[in-house]
C-alpha cells in the first residue's frame, strides 16, 4: 500500500499563513512586510512570528533596511523555500486527488 | 486535515498568487515608451557621413546613435520604473534577467555594426557580414546559449552559476552581434530585435500572457522589418512612391512594430483598468 498523501505535508510549511507568505514570496522577487500584512490580513506581531519561523528554517531570507527614516523589511524566498513550497502544494494536490478518486463511483478500495 | 480544507487551501494560495502577480504588473509604461521611441526613430535616418572614429571604428550615423540612446535609455528607464513601482506597491518583480538582456544587447548594437562596417568600404562587402560567416557563428552561439540556460537551474553552487551566467551572456552577445551584422547590409533595424528580446524576457518575468502576445507580435514585426522592405506594401497601396528618401523608408519599415507596441500598451492599460478593483 502506498504512503498516505498527508505524509508529504511539512510541519513548518503546512500552516495557512506560512504557506501564504511562501506563495507570495515565490511569485515576487522581493515582498515588503507591509504588503504581506495587508494581503494576508494579519497583525504585525503575528506576521513577525511566522516570518521568524520561516527564516530560522532557511525557507526565506529577511533583509532589513531603511527607506529614508522609515524602517522597511523585504522578504524573499530561498531555494530551499521554493522546493518546500512545491513539495507542499504537490502533497495537497495529491491529497485532494486521492479523496476525489475515492469518492468517484466504481472505485474499489485497496 | 480534511480534503475540503486541502482544497480550500489550494484555492486560497492560487488567489494569492494571482493577486500578487496583478499587483506587480508594471509593463504598460515600458510598452508605450518603446512604442514612441520606435515611431520617432525615422527622424534620425538621413544620409550623412560618419562623424568620428574610436580605435578605427566609425561612429556617428545619427540613426546608430539614436538606437543606442533609445535602447539603452529604454532599458534603464524600464528598470528604474520597475524598481519605483516595486517600492511603491511593496512587491518587486525580479528584473535582473531583463537587465542582463540589456547589458548584452546594448553593446551588441554599439559594437557589432560599427566594427563590421569599419572593416570594409561597404558593409555588404565585409567578410564579417557574409552569411557563410554570420550564420554558423550565430547558430553555434545560440546552441551554446540554449545549453547553458538548460544547465543553469540544475546548478546549486554559486560560483558555477556565476560562470554559467557569464558564459550565457557572452554567447548571447555573439549571437546578437552576428544577427545585427547579418541583417544590416539590407536594412538597419536590428536594434528592434534587442527590444523584442527584452520584452519577451519581461513577459516571462511578469508571467503575463497579454505581454507575451504583444511581444510575439512585435518580434514578428521586427523580423519582418529586417527581412522585407515594407515600402513595397505602401507603394502597392498607392500611399508612397517606389523609391523614397531614407527617412520615409524608415518610417514605412518602423510603423508596424512601433504601432504594435503603442496600441498593445493602450490595450493592456485598458485591460488593467477594467480588471483591477
Amino acid at each position: 500500500m502506498s504512503e498516505h498523501p498527508a505524509a508529504g505535508l511539512d510541519e513548518t510549511v503546512h500552516q495557512r499563513h506560512r504557506l501564504g507568505i511562501l506563495t507570495i514570496a515565490a511569485e515576487a522577487g522581493k515582498v515588503d512586510f507591509g504588503y504581506l500584512r495587508k494581503t494576508l490580513d494579519m497583525t504585525a506581531g503575528n506576521l513577525s512570528r511566522h516570518v521568524t519561523i520561516l527564516d530560522e528554517a532557511g525557507l526565506i531570507e529577511v533583509e532589513k533596511g531603511y527607506e529614508g527614516k522609515r524602517p522597511r523589511t523585504w522578504i524573499s524566498i530561498s531555494a530551499a523555500g521554493r522546493k518546500a513550497l512545491a513539495k507542499e502544494l504537490a502533497a495537497l494536490r495529491s491529497l485532494v486527488a486521492s479523496v476525489e478518486q475515492a469518492d468517484s463511483p466504481g472505485k474499489t478500495m485497496s | 486535515m480534511t480534503e475540503i480544507r486541502a482544497h480550500e487551501l489550494l484555492d486560497e494560495m492560487n488567489r494569492l498568487k494571482i493577486r500578487t502577480r496583478a499587483d506587480r504588473h508594471a509593463y504598460v509604461p515600458p510598452l508605450l515608451l518603446f512604442g514612441v521611441l520606435v515611431l520617432l526613430a525615422p527622424l534620425s535616418y538621413a544620409s550623412v557621413a560618419s562623424r568620428f572614429y574610436v580605435l578605427g571604428v566609425s561612429y556617428g550615423q545619427p540613426s546608430e546613435l539614436y538606437w543606442l540612446a533609445a535602447v539603452l535609455g529604454g532599458f534603464l528607464a524600464t528598470a528604474a520604473w520597475y524598481l519605483y513601482q516595486g517600492n511603491r506597491r511593496g512587491v518587486r518583480t525580479p528584473i535582473s534577467a531583463y537587465l542582463a538582456i540589456g547589458l548584452v544587447g546594448v553593446p551588441a548594437i554599439l559594437l557589432g555594426l560599427p566594427v563590421a562596417s569599419s572593416f570594409s568600404y561597404r558593409l555588404s562587402r565585409s567578410p564579417y557580414a557574409d552569411p557563410s560567416f554570420t550564420v554558423p557563428v550565430m547558430l553555434g552561439a545560440v546552441a551554446g546559449l540554449a545549453s547553458l540556460l538548460w544547465l543553469l537551474p540544475k546548478l546549486d553552487n554559486r560560483f558555477a552559476r556565476g560562470v554559467t551566467i557569464a558564459g550565457a551572456m557572452a554567447l548571447g552577445f555573439i549571437a546578437l552581434v552576428t544577427l545585427d551584422v547579418f541583417f544590416a547590409p539590407a536594412r538597419p533595424y536590428a536594434p528592434l530585435l534587442v527590444v523584442a528580446l527584452g520584452l519577451v524576457g519581461l513577459a516571462w518575468l511578469e508571467r503575463s500572457r497579454l505581454l507575451a502576445v504583444i511581444s510575439a507580435a512585435f518580434t514578428g514585426a521586427a523580423v519582418l522589418a529586417n527581412l522585407y522592405n515594407m515600402g513595397n506594401v505602401f507603394y502597392h497601396l498607392g500611399i508612397f512612391a517606389r523609391w523614397e528618401d531614407e527617412r520615409t523608408m524608415a518610417f514605412m519599415n518602423l510603423l508596424l512594430p512601433g504601432t504594435i507596441l503603442a496600441v498593445g500598451g493602450l490595450v493592456a492599460r485598458f485591460g488593467q483598468r477594467s480588471t483591477r478593483p
